[in-house]
């Protein structure tokens, strides 16, 4: 599936054709001016609105992307009649960067296993908090500040069955007039012990910029 | 009657207004130049006292030459090791580069600024960088990603080096078509006057391709991605390389051990040493006399490079475990890199300044027709107060980049580096297949050693 998102400025020209005599232009500069004031202007957005802001990779490429992958796991077929008997347990591995942005990859993949577990079928293994756990659990265990037959102990923790991994790539087009940005998500599901790749689906986003023709700066 | 005569009056509301036109563009045409304010950042360096021309360089965020003032800064935070804030100041520099790519094909602010420039000169432009620059900042950027632990980060901006390179060589391709072209329908022998004023900078500058393309960079690429068993990508970086260096031993070097083997399973480490020498040479400006349009003579200003007075690029000498002395190769002359930039900019420079002239001709003969000779002395005053050389340019580059990549058994080693202030021994203690890199910067009084891993 191919999302095509295009980010186009606003032609000046246009505005500019509007004014058709200088006294209407000086009014509009000087109300223009008036509404100046040095404080930033600061509102609340809906998070999930359309961010057009920059070209680069943002808030909206990591929720269609999360979303996309989420609904394309829950309905592949396989994974619905193991899910139907029991609940996996998945441990995620940082998404691989090969984009020529610098981009926090762990939200995506945060995104994603936050969707996966509300969904009731899956559950998540956290490997990025392991030491703090055995911290925690030698803590519980020999501080002697917690009662010995209410703590937690070491060697009852679920391993995980599947891990989900993937990357992220990009390939980055520009001339005089246009930049194009072309990603490609790519997730797999693979279990751990037979080492089989049981699911694999890929995301592509398309976004072009094109100059504006007119700025007054 | 007593008092001026009505003429100074005109003379002087048009040369007011000249100088007005320009103290509203907020430039600091006729300011010091930047060669002048670099001293202090060279001198800043050589001391390792670099607070105060930091926070000098930090308080010019609303300056038209803020990209020429963050790459500055942003190189002096890198030699000063503090990998963190360097960082910071050239994702700005590389987010100003970024923002140039969209910008609208026609801007008022630019073309009210190139106006004024006709009047004046170049330094009235808001400093875009040249491209070789914005290679570098993303060269220094990978280094900044690696110094900070962040292999991901350096992989970003290597890729990002080989990607710039590869579209703004093209990019200039048409950018140099498109000036002849103009040149041409405005009847200026811009070839001729190029050979005729500036052959010494093309002869100089004759062995390097373009100065966009950077050996060092991929050649400091193509190791982290074999150190990172991305055995394609450093091949194709490596190649990249010996297609800038043809003949490079190092690089052939490399080539033939990526062959030999591939999946990289040596038991022996690798030790690159990454030499930066010296300080890049700044423009100075030359006098040269240029037609009118109407047949007539004015002498213009012009930036150029005092080349025979430079330093050549001398290699580092190492000595380091079984290896021996090892020199390190040059990458990079970035003299010639920077003359070559300057020579490739000059059909455009020698469009804009011979428009320059006839607009200052034609200033000077309204004047005269004005004024007489009064007139006509007081705009060859404004002329040769207004015409200064554009000598901006990215002054804390280092003269060369150069490169060795040296073999070493695993274990506890120490490497000896005979730099210009005398012998350095860096300790140094290396596992079976890691790659350890060492950044020496030798600049005038002081060379630092910065051990980057990967």
């Amino acid at each position: 599936m191919v999302i095509i998102v295009s980010v186009k400025e606003r032609p000046m020209k246009l505005l500019f054709a509007r004014c058709t005599n200088a006294a209407a232009c000086l009014g509009l500069g000087a109300v223009l001016l008036a509404g100046c004031s040095t404080d930033p202007k600061i509102s609340y957005g809906d998070a999930q609105a359309e961010e057009t802001v920059a070209l680069g990779f943002g808030s909206t490429d990591l929720q269609l992307i999360a979303k996309e992958m989420v609904d394309d796991l829950l309905a592949f077929a396989p994974l619905q009649a193991i899910t139907q008997t029991s609940r996996p347990v998945l441990v995620v591995e940082r998404v691989n960067n090969k984009t020529l942005e610098h981009i926090d990859t762990e939200s995506v993949t945060d995104s994603i296993q936050a969707q996966l577990l509300r969904s009731g079928k899956f559950r998540f293994v956290d490997p990025s908090v392991v030491k703090t756990v055995k911290q925690q659990l030698a803590f519980q265990a020999e501080s002697g500040l917690v009662d010995p037959a209410k703590a937690a102990t070491f060697g009852k923790q679920v391993g995980a069955k599947y891990m989900l991994y993937g990357s992220l790539a990009s390939i980055e087009k520009r001339n005089s007039k246009t930049k194009d940005l072309y990603y490609k998500f790519t997730l797999k599901l693979m279990d751990f012990e037979s080492g089989l790749i049981e699911w694999v689906a890929e995301k592509e986003i398309r976004k072009t910029a094109e100059k504006p023709w007119f700025s007054s700066f | 009657m007593f008092g001026p005569k009505p003429w100074l009056f005109r003379v002087a509301k048009v040369l007011a207004g000249v100088w007005l036109l320009a103290a509203l563009q907020g430039c600091g045409t006729f300011a010091t130049s930047h060669p002048q304010e670099a001293g202090a950042y060279r001198q800043a360096i050589a001391t390792a006292d670099t607070a105060e021309v930091l926070a000098r360089l930090g308080k010019q965020s609303a300056s038209s030459d803020r990209l020429l003032y963050l790459l500055e800064a942003g190189r002096i935070q890198q030699i000063d090791g503090d990998f963190a804030a360097s960082r910071a100041t050239f994702a700005r520099a590389i987010e100003m580069f970024a923002a140039q790519d969209l910008e609208a094909q026609v801007r008022l602010e630019h073309w009210a600024a190139v106006g004024g420039s006709l009047l004046t000169n170049d330094k009235l432009l808001d400093y875009r960088g040249f491209g070789y620059e914005r290679i570098f900042v993303h060269y220094f950027q990978a280094l900044n990603y690696l110094g900070l632990g962040d292999a991901e980060g350096a992989a970003v901006e290597f890729r990002r080096l080989a990607y710039e390179q590869q579209v703004l060589e093209a990019q200039h391709e048409k950018t140099l078509a498109l000036a002849r072209q103009e040149a041409r329908e405005n009847r200026i022998p811009v070839q001729q006057l190029q050979s005729e004023h500036f052959a010494g900078l093309d002869r100089y500058t004759a062995d390097i391709r373009s100065s966009l393309l950077n050996a060092q960079a991929y050649v400091t690429a193509a190791a982290f991605w074999a150190s990172r068993q991305a055995i394609d990508d450093a091949r194709i970086d490596y190649l990249k390389a010996l297609q800038i260096r043809p003949g490079s031993r190092l690089i052939e070097t490399r080539l033939a051990r990526l062959d030999a083997d591939p999946v990289q399973q040596s038991p022996t480490a690798q030790l690159v040493i990454l030499y930066e020498e010296g300080f890049v040479p700044a423009r100075v400006p030359v006098g040269i006399p240029l037609p009118t349009l109407d047949g007539g003579f004015i002498a213009l200003q012009f930036p150029v490079y005092a080349l025979e007075r430079r330093s050549a690029p001398v290699p580092l000498q190492v000595e380091v475990g079984p290896a021996g002395t090892v020199s390190t190769e040059l990458m990079v002359d970035v003299s010639k890199l920077a003359a070559k930039s300057l020579s490739e900019q000059m059909p455009m420079l020698l469009l804009r300044q011979t428009l320059r002239g006839y607009s200052k001709y034609q200033l000077q003969r309204q004047a005269r027709r004005m004024g007489g000779g009064w007139g006509q002395l007081f705009a060859s005053i404004y002329n040769l107060v207004s015409e200064q050389a554009d000598l901006r340019s990215w002054l804390t580059l280092p003269n060369s980049l150069q490169v060795a990549q040296i073999e070493v058994p695993a274990g506890e080693q120490q490497v000896h580096l005979r730099t210009p202030q005398g012998l350095q021994t860096w300790p140094l203690r290396i596992a079976a297949g890691e790659t350890r890199v060492l950044r020496v910067i030798s600049t005038p009084g002081r060379t630092r050693i910065q051990d980057l891993r990967w």
